[in-house]
C-alpha cells in the first residue's frame, strides 16, 4: 500500500489524537508533517515522538532560536522543557482556555479596579496599564497586579516582557485554582515568597524570561500533555 | 433580613475579598545589583533557588519580582565561592539609590584585604541589542532614535550618557511601528563600560 506523507507520520505517533496545528499564529500554512524530522527524533531520542513533540516542534518552526537562522539549538531545547516543567501540565493545559466562573469573579473585580480601562491581551487576557493609587488602580509599591483574567500593570512597565510572563503565569494559576486561588495564595505565605508555590512559579518564570529573551511567549506553547523527554 | 443588612454584608464581603486579594498576585519589580569585587568566581542565590553566576571582578544587573506591600521583610541572600563554600547570608534590605528606578537589591562582595579589582565605570553605558526575530527593528532611547538592528543580528550603539535607570526609556519598534516588549539585564566586568543587554523576539514571518 502507498501511503501518504501525512498518513505515514500520523501511524507514527504512539497516540490515537489528530495532529493538530495551530493556523491562527506565525506562518499561513501550518508546515506538512515531515518523515525526516520523525527519523531525526528517532535517531536523536531513541524513540518514537508523540503529539506533543510534535506540537513542540511545530513552535520551533514559529519562534527563532538562537542557532544559524534561528534553529533551536540543544541548549534552546533545554531552556524551553525547564520552562514546561516549571509550569506542569495543570498550568499548561490551561492555556486557550479562559477559567470558570471562580476565575470570571477575579476577573470582574480586576476590571473593576482597572474602572474598565482594559486592553485586549494575549490568550482571553485583558490588560490594564495603570498608575498606583490613587491616581490608578494598582496598589502603591506595585509593578504588577493579576486578578484573574485581568492583568494590571504599572504604565512605566508596558515593554516588560518577563513581568509579562510572571503574571500570565498567575493567570494560568487563577484558571487551574478558580475561585480557590486567593485562600490558597494566602495559606502559602503572603511576605513567605521563599516557599509560596504561586510566587516560587512567578519568579522562575520571570528569570527564564530575563536571561532568555529568545523564547516564545507561554500563551504560545500548544499543550496536549505527555512530555517524555 | 432587611435589605440595608444584605446590602452591608455584600459591601463588607466585597471589601474582604478586594482586601485578601491586594495580598495574593501582588508583585513589585525589583533591581537586583551584584558586585563581585574579589579575584574568584562566586554564586549569589536568590529565593533559595535563583542562582546567580558571577566571573571575579564583575558586575550583573537583573529585575527580580517581590512582595508588592512593604514586608519589612528583608531578601535572604546566599553567596558561595569558587569551591562551593559559603561566604556569606544575609537578609538584605531594598533601599532607594540614584541610578535606579526601583528599589534596589544590592549584593556586594568585599574581597577581603582590600579591592582586589578596578574601580567601576559609572555614568557611560553600552546598550547592546540582541534581535532574535526575523524583522529589523528599530530601537529608540526615549526621543532618540538609536538605529537598527537586522533580523537575527546583533548591534551595540554607544557608549552612552546614563544609567540602569535609562534602560526602562528603550523603545523597540517593529517595520509597522508597533512596540516590542523586550527583557533587559546587565553584565559586564568592573573597570569595563557597563552593557546593558536587551533582547526581544516576535514570530517568524509569514511564508
Amino acid at each position: 500500500m502507498i501511503a501518504t506523507r501525512n498518513r505515514v507520520i500520523f501511524r507514527a505517533l504512539p497516540t490515537s489524537k489528530p495532529l493538530v496545528a495551530r493556523h491562527d499564529v506565525g506562518v499561513s500554512q501550518p508546515p506538512t508533517p515531515d518523515p525526516d524530522w520523525v527519523a531525526d527524533f528517532r535517531a536523536t531520542h531513541g524513540r518514537d515522538p508523540n503529539e506533543q513533540d510534535w506540537q513542540d516542534y511545530l513552535l520551533s518552526l514559529r519562534y527563532p532560536g538562537t542557532g544559524p537562522n534561528g534553529e533551536w539549538l540543544e541548549r534552546d531545547w533545554q531552556v524551553y522543557y525547564r520552562l514546561v516543567d516549571l509550569l506542569g501540565g495543570d498550568l499548561l493545559s490551561r492555556i486557550g482556555k479562559p477559567g470558570g466562573h471562580g476565575t470570571g469573579f477575579y476577573s470582574g473585580i480586576g476590571a473593576f479596579l482597572a474602572l474598565w480601562k482594559l486592553e485586549p491581551g494575549p490568550d482571553g487576557t485583558r490588560i490594564a496599564y495603570a498608575r498606583n493609587f490613587p491616581a490608578g488602580g494598582i496598589p502603591p509599591n506595585t509593578t504588577g497586579w493579576t486578578w484573574g483574567n485581568t492583568i494590571l500593570i504599572l504604565e512605566s512597565e508596558r515593554n516588560n516582557r518577563p513581568l509579562l510572563m510572571h503574571e500570565y503565569t498567575h493567570v494560568l494559576q487563577y484558571r487551574y485554582k478558580g475561585i480557590g486561588y486567593v485562600p490558597n495564595y494566602l495559606k502559602g505565605g503572603v511576605y513567605n515568597w521563599d516557599n509560596n508555590p504561586y510566587e516560587m512559579q512567578g519568579v522562575e518564570v520571570q528569570q527564564i524570561y530575563e536571561w532568555n529573551p529568545w523564547l516564545p511567549p507561554i500563551w504560545e506553547i500548544v499543550w496536549v500533555g505527555g512530555r517524555s523527554q | 433580613m432587611g435589605a440595608g443588612k444584605i446590602a452591608r454584608g455584600l459591601v463588607v464581603a466585597a471589601f474582604l475579598v478586594i482586601a485578601a486579594g491586594i495580598l495574593a498576585a501582588c508583585d513589585t519589580n525589583y533591581d537586583l545589583v551584584i558586585e563581585n569585587h574579589t579575584d574568584q568566581r562566586i554564586a549569589v542565590t536568590l529565593y533559595d533557588r535563583l542562582v546567580y553566576e558571577l566571573q571575579p571582578c564583575s558586575v550583573q544587573i537583573a529585575s527580580i519580582a517581590g512582595p508588592g506591600t512593604p514586608s519589612g521583610k528583608g531578601f535572604r541572600v546566599s553567596v558561595r565561592g569558587g569551591d562551593g563554600a559559603t561566604l556569606a547570608q544575609a537578609e538584605v534590605q531594598p533601599q532607594r539609590l540614584e541610578g535606579y528606578t526601583q528599589p534596589v537589591i544590592l549584593v556586594r562582595i568585599p574581597q577581603e584585604g582590600g579591592d582586589a579589582c578596578p574601580a567601576p565605570v559609572e555614568g557611560v553605558f553600552l546598550l547592546v541589542v540582541r534581535n532574535y526575530s526575523q524583522t529589523e527593528a528599530t530601537i529608540w532611547l526615549g526621543d532618540a532614535r538609536l538605529g537598527t538592528v537586522a533580523p537575527l543580528d546583533q548591534t551595540a550603539f554607544g557608549p552612552l550618557p546614563g544609567t540602569w535607570a535609562d534602560v526602562k526609556r528603550v523603545a523597540i519598534r517593529d517595520a509597522s511601528n508597533t512596540l516590542i516588549s523586550y527583557s533587559a539585564r546587565a553584565e559586564y566586568s568592573l573597570g569595563d563600560i557597563p552593557r546593558f543587554f536587551i533582547g526581544f523576539t516576535a514570530p517568524r514571518a509569514r511564508q
